[in-house]
């Protein structure tokens, strides 16, 4: 008897769990990045950024289609494995779509793996220029150094600046910060009246703020890791009250860091693409700050990382939308690499389909200090910045 | 010492230095998975060129007593060598650059050696983790040459015996790494053997009384250090051959002490240790982190606890404390502590 109610109750179960499973054509999606390590943090906004569109936006899809999200740590920046867990989730779960990479590194072990499974790969992070060309599987949602520090130049030498001190960590990424901001600076008349690369894991910067402030520079233009230590120092040894304005890409002044900076950042200038931390932000950023505050508490707040997240599921939605769960690479990365979009947090934004680099505005905020909180006000826009370095550096 | 005891610790020597039937086990394990498994095969490239760099790691610590932190600067310096030579110079025939790769190795470690093996215990680690750091920033700045940072990429090797093409499913890098390490293995049982192995196994057992027989211990020393350092050497070229990559983490210390971690997990001084240890090591990285890939640390934190608070000398050690009695006689193996003591 107890057997057959249970085979009945299983039969049951089955019919039950059967029409969903067999309607339902899933399209799988892998994700690589830094959850663990000293990084995490970076690879967690991605991470959030991307649950948070999947939950919110699963009537996108087309009926009968779902994704699953196959999510990989490689302790970032860790190439060896970035590279090992993509070609396993090639191998065994046959990933249709590819997202992730914190690091350029990371990025540049998977590239030619994305080109031999032509399995297109979505950048939501890594910054170095070179990148879109090293698969033509390769699309950027982020942003590239050049993108920000080479306007910036610009802007600075337009605004009458006219002798700049340049201070990057000593890689890269510091290496093509300093070389963007000082073509465009130069270019437009500004001097450069010294260069200090600092080696990354040094956190007193007591030494070299001195020596910047007898150099008695217009400007400062930083681009370092250890950001609260380097602020602090700015401001204690007085290169502030000697009027020496200080500038920086978007993430000098990252929003989570900002409760530890305090006021040491007032008045300091970034050139960025999206900050939460704004006096007026745009009616998209709003909506998607409620979104994230509800998801993750109000406390908790996303940097660019998570609007990058988002944006890069927006794009594989939107793919899987418009061309269904069983399209063609070819036909993904012609969609992908013309996409547009103006509903995120950043307002719009478009993939150049010459590069598959992103063009994006690039927004110029003061911090002010506002009733003793410290928030970003908006003073200038450079609209439709392409990666400078691709114009510089054609194929 | 009467001659009857002399010819039984002969004979346990021997019998020692004799090819088991367990030892058949790794190989036959190594092809079952080429066949049983293939969605596993990238992984397992990995944990055989792992493997090797264990096996050079445990030389030095198991069985010359050297214990270092900078071993993966060899690795890297392999790495690296093996990577230009391709990148830069155009030549992309695999055992070429793990030629070179071992050479580079082996001349760095004898260069480093010069130096390190000066020094004993706390002064030596400090030492060999200075060489590494320093080898790691010399590789971030002469980013002309490595890529910096950024890592060097952009490697694409030639097919293996011009013929087998390094493709996406893993089958030849799996069954390339799989050779290399036979070689390795083969070529260190027999070093193991000689005098020179056993001499080197006398000078971390003792080496004053070493020095006092007429053993030139520096010079043992160096030797063990730079063979070594080139086996390192080969297994960081075979890990940029099989990534087609080479990043700055092939020379951090992060990769030192995941070597020495496997040591822990699988056993030090036995050679096996590396067999063991590397899989379980891997395995629980990847089944772990496949399960949460934000907490899985603790976990792994966990085991590696465990096994040294509960099981010292790693999973062989368990292992040996099982069959490991059974194995010498009891004439033989009493004669043998007779001889020691």
């Amino acid at each position: 008897m107890i057997l057959t109610h249970r085979l009945v109750g299983l039969v049951a179960l089955c019919a039950l769990a059967a029409p969903s499973v067999s309607a339902d054509t899933v399209v799988k999606v892998g994700s690589v990045l830094a959850l663990t390590g000293p990084f995490a943090s970076m690879g967690e906004g991605v991470d959030r950024g991307a649950a948070l569109y999947m939950k919110l936006n699963r009537d996108k899809l087309p009926k009968g289609v779902s994704i699953e999200l196959i999510r990989r740590d490689n302790a970032g920046p860790n190439p060896t494995a970035a590279k090992r867990l993509v070609q396993e989730m090639v191998v065994r779960d046959q990933i249709k779509y590819l997202t992730g990479a914190i690091f350029t590194p990371d990025a540049a072990a998977i590239a030619p793996l994305a080109t031999e499974a032509k399995l297109p790969f979505i950048l939501p992070n890594a910054s170095t220029s070179s990148l879109t060309r090293m698969s033509p599987y390769i699309v950027r949602v982020s942003l590239t150094q050049w993108q920000l520090a080479y306007p910036m130049g610009e802007w600075a030498a337009k605004k009458g600046y006219k002798t700049a001190y340049i201070v990057v960590a000593d890689y890269a990424p510091g290496h093509d910060t300093q070389e963007a901001f000082t073509r465009a600076f130069v270019g437009k008349g500004g001097q450069i009246t010294g260069v200090l690369r600092i080696p990354q894991n040094v956190t007193d910067f007591a030494p070299y703020m001195q020596r910047i402030k007898d150099a008695k520079p217009d400007m400062v233009f930083m681009y370092i890791n250890s950001r609260i230590a380097a602020l602090k120092a700015y401001e204690a040894a007085g290169l502030k009250a000697a009027g020496i304005q200080l500038m920086g890409p978007g993430d000098l002044l990252n929003d989570d860091e900002m409760p530890a900076i305090g006021t040491a950042a007032e008045g300091v200038i970034t050139g960025g693409i999206y900050t939460s931390n704004l006096v007026d932000p745009s009616p998209q950023n709003v909506a998607f700050l409620k979104a994230w505050a509800t998801e993750y508490g109000a406390d908790n707040k996303p940097s660019y990382l998570g609007v990058t997240g988002w944006d890069s599921m927006d794009m594989i939605f939107s793919a899987i939308a418009k061309l269904g769960p069983d399209a063609k690479p070819e036909a993904i990365l012609e969609f992908l690499s013309n996409w547009k979009s103006d509903s995120g947090a950043r307002g719009a934004i478009s993939i150049d389909p010459k590069t598959r680099d992103i063009v994006q505005s690039v927004v110029v905020n003061r911090m002010e200090n506002i009733d003793g909180k410290m928030m970003n006000r908006r003073i200038d826009v450079i609209p439709d910045v392409k990666d400078p370095w691709k114009i510089i550096n054609p194929e | 010492m009467n001659s009857s005891l002399k010819a039984s610790i002969i004979d346990a020597h021997q019998r020692r230095d004799r090819l088991h039937p367990y030892e058949v086990l790794p190989w036959l394990t190594a092809a079952l998975i080429f066949f049983l498994f293939p969605q596993f095969l990238n992984l397992g490239a990995h944990v055989l060129v792992t493997i090797i760099f264990v096996l050079s790691m445990d030389l030095l610590i198991g069985y010359a007593g050297i214990v270092t932190l900078g071993h993966a600067a060899f690795y890297g310096a392999g790495a690296y060598a093996a990577g230009i030579l391709c990148v830069s110079a155009g030549i992309n025939e695999p055992f070429t650059g793990l030629a070179v790769g071992t050479i580079v190795g082996g001349v760095v470690g004898i260069l480093s050696g010069l130096m390190i093996l000066r020094t004993r215990g706390l002064a030596l680690l400090i030492l060999s983790l200075a060489l590494l750091l320093l080898l790691q920033e010399a590789a971030n700045q002469a980013s002309a040459w490595t890529g910096g940072a950024d890592g060097l990429s952009g490697m694409s090797m030639a097919p293996l015996f011009g013929k087998y093409r390094f493709g996406l499913d893993g089958k030849v890098i799996y069954l390339y790494s799989l050779g290399v390490l036979f070689v390795c293995w083969l070529f260190l049982r027999m070093l193991l053997a000689t005098p020179f192995g056993r001499s080197v196994v006398g000078i971390r057992e003792n080496a004053v009384r070493m020095a006092a027989i007429g053993a030139n211990v520096r010079r043992r020393e160096l030797a063990i250090f730079t063979i070594a350092a080139a086996m390192a050497g080969l297994a960081g070229a075979l890990a940029a051959q099989i990534d087609q990559f080479v990043s700055l983490n092939m020379l951090s210390f992060e990769l030192s002490g995941m070597v020495l971690v496997i040591l822990a997990l699988g056993g030090v001084s036995r050679l096996y240790g590396a067999f063991l240890g590397t899989p379980v090591f891997f395995i629980a990285q990847d089944y772990l982190s496949k399960d949460n890939p934000v907490y899985w640390n603790f976990w792994l934190g966990l085991l590696l606890v465990a096994i040294v608070l509960f099981a010292r000398g790693g999973v062989l050690g368990i292992l040996a404390r099982g069959f490991g009695r059974m194995r010498l006689q009891p004439a033989a193996s009493s004669a043998l502590s007779q001889a020691r003591s």
